[in-house]
């Protein structure tokens, strides 16, 4: 162990300079490139950078793969744009309710199905999610269905630039609230759920407390990032709640490595410049997700962090 | 007042469907603790092989039929082999978890490379036996019929295979304990291989008989994915013979809340049901038999 400056070791300096230095770039260049297209993309990385670390706080700490993540994500989507649509709430007052929403939703279901064993919860999530989808295209009087809600957007106008800051705003305060949870107590606590339910209970260990905080937490980023989502693309319709959604997180989190929260940054750049590159075969642009989610699961179960290795602090290793 | 010979009538050959493919996912989940997600798209595959058979090769359907069931053995085996064996030796305790998500991965591939290949429009042939039949007082078509009796054909084959062939014996024993089986000179990996390909020879003739009453087209595969998980759930994970009533049980639930609530509705109704199972009874309906295969 380095040296102890300011209470941050020598080792994560480095680290901390190198994301200090990765934040004043986007924060910086973007207004110089001027550019929308790129900054659409941009936001679309960090966006599904977001909902990727959202997704990988279960997937990779209690191990338990949330297969019903898109609805919560579509639970807070359709709470703040109901809200902005029919009662002319601003979307950033909006935006509380809905995550307080998701997050009682994503307790109400954690609770539910975290006493299941493994692949019932992921059974349960995901029926769950099929339950809000299907309601939601059953009640065409109040959400619209199939032909789509229409949702104010964050900011009048066409300009980009103020999206990008927000959703960096939004990422980088997720980021840190989640790597300040794992850091300390609770996460040591998912971490050895996940590793081993049985003997975690033995050393006494609340099992059923601590997965249904991970869960619930997760949620509520999720209903964080459904809000920008709904916002952002000013249009919802209940395919919001549907598998699709999960895919992509899951994806993104997978191919970022489990259990390291910031992998999917890099894995989110990765595909979605992949797709950007392949804009021409955009109709089936999932058979990439198909074949990337082959590859780790077989032969990389570490994704792109574990590339990192040797630079990271355990803690921040893939937990594969 | 409800017709019900029309209700009856219409969940049984909605179920003849449910149950190819519900078997199919259940086979997985007793035999080989793989929680498939491919095998809509199976179905989907299935119905492509029995397309392709019918109108490019001009067979017979019963031929035609029988050589799908065929080739989706082989594309399951395969598939088995080269993408769920390297991923056995590596998993342990989250294997069912891995394969939830590889298969996930999978279903996407091909999923999304039918529709690169061949586009999103709908496959279907005519009726393949025009004509309607009288049963129970209310007409029904004759191809329905046909695969009514031909899907629970199929299921008692498969009952029969798993019971009296030597195969079928080692195949349940695998499902029962696998640590043990080997002693007896049962060689495992092939009975994962040949039991993925059975289930995929299940999803496929399904498919098969789907294409031929409606049609199949690219994204076939993803409603009969959540049907059969639902009925698999209902079920109890893993036991094919609560499958097959499930989907039964499933279809009429179906074809009844179609008839009293409007559209949309049912899909709430049967996704509700499925949540208040595994919140009541997780063992599903069924489960007691096959208990503790999926908690290992």
């Amino acid at each position: 162990m380095g040296k102890v400056v300011m209470g941050i070791p020598e080792h994560y300096r480095k680290i901390l300079y190198i994301a200090v230095a990765l934040l004043a770039l986007s924060v910086v260049l973007p207004p110089i490139i001027h550019n929308d297209y790129l900054n659409s993309v941009l936001i679309s990385i960090v966006m599904w950078a977001g909902i990727g670390a959202a997704f990988d706080l279960t997937a990779g700490y209690i191990k338990v793969t949330n297969f019903g993540f898109a609805g919560f994500f579509a639970a807070a989507a359709y709470t703040s744009g109901l809200l902005a649509a029919d009662f002319a709430i601003s979307p950033f007052i909006g935006i509380i309710p809905a995550i307080l929403i998701a997050t009682a939703f994503g307790a109400f279901v954690g609770f539910l199905t975290l006493r299941l064993h493994g692949i019932f919860a992921a059974c349960m999530s995901w029926f769950a999610a099929e339950t809000l989808k299907y309601f939601l295209a059953a009640t065409p009087e109040y959400t619209r269905g199939y032909s789509g809600l229409m949702v104010p957007q964050f900011f009048t106008g066409t300009a980009t630039l103020p999206y990008y800051y927000l959703i960096v705003v939004m990422y980088v305060v997720e980021l840190l609230i989640l790597l300040k949870i794992v850091r300390g107590k609770p996460g040591f606590a998912f971490r050895i759920v996940g590793e081993d339910e049985t003997a975690s209970r033995t050393v006494g260990t609340n099992v059923t407390y601590y997965k249904s905080i991970c869960f619930t937490v997760a949620c509520l980023f999720a209903g964080l990032m459904g809000c920008f989502y709904a916002h952002y693309l000013g249009m919802l319709t209940p395919d919001a709640s549907s598998l699709t959604i999960t895919i992509q997180a899951l994806a993104i989190c997978y191919v970022g490595g489990r259990g390291t929260l910031w992998g999917s940054l890099p894995a989110s750049i990765v595909i979605i410049t992949i797709f950007e590159v392949l804009r021409p075969i955009a109709a089936y642009r999932f058979i990439i997700y198909g074949i990337l989610l082959v590859i780790v699961m077989i032969w990389a179960q570490g994704g792109i962090a574990s590339l990192f290795g040797k630079y990271l602090k355990p803690r921040l290793m893939p937990t594969g | 007042m409800l017709p019900i010979a029309d209700i009856i009538l219409t969940s049984l050959v909605r179920g003849a469907f449910y149950v190819l493919i519900s078997a199919s996912l259940a086979l997985l989940f007793g035999i080989i603790s793989v929680a498939s997600f491919l095998h809509g798209d199976m179905a989907m595959l299935g119905g492509y092989v029995a397309f392709f058979a019918l109108v490019y090769l001009g067979l017979d359907p019963v031929i035609a039929v029988a050589l799908t069931g065929g080739v989706m053995f082989l594309v399951g085996a395969f598939i088995e082999r080269s993408l769920l064996l390297p991923l056995r030796r590596i998993s342990g305790k989250l294997w069912m978890f891995n394969t939830f998500v590889l298969t996930l991965g999978i279903s996407q591939i091909l999923q999304n490379g039918t529709l690169a290949i061949l586009g999103p429009s709908f496959h279907g042939v005519r009726s393949l036996w025009p004509g309607m039949i009288d049963v129970l007082g209310t007409s029904i078509a004759f191809d329905r019929f046909i695969m009514l009796v031909a899907s629970v054909a199929i299921m008692v084959l498969l009952w029969a295979f798993m019971k009296f062939t030597k195969l079928g014996r080692a195949i349940r024993a695998v499902g029962i304990n696998e640590e043990s089986v080997p002693l007896f000179g049962v060689n495992v990996n092939m009975i994962y291989t040949f039991t993925f390909g059975l289930s995929a020879l299940l999803a496929g003739v399904g498919g098969a008989f789907y294409m031929a009453v409606f049609t199949t087209y690219p994204l076939m595969g993803v409603t009969p994915n959540l049907k059969a998980w639902i009925v698999v759930v209902i079920a109890g994970l893993g036991n094919v013979k609560g499958a097959v009533f499930c989907a039964f049980l499933l279809a009429l639930i179906e074809t009844i809340s179609s008839y009293v609530l409007s559209s949309g509705w049912p899909n709430v109704i049967t996704v509700v049901l499925v949540v208040l199972v595994l919140l009541f009874k997780p063992s599903g309906l069924f489960g007691t038999e096959v208990r503790g295969i999926w908690e290992k």
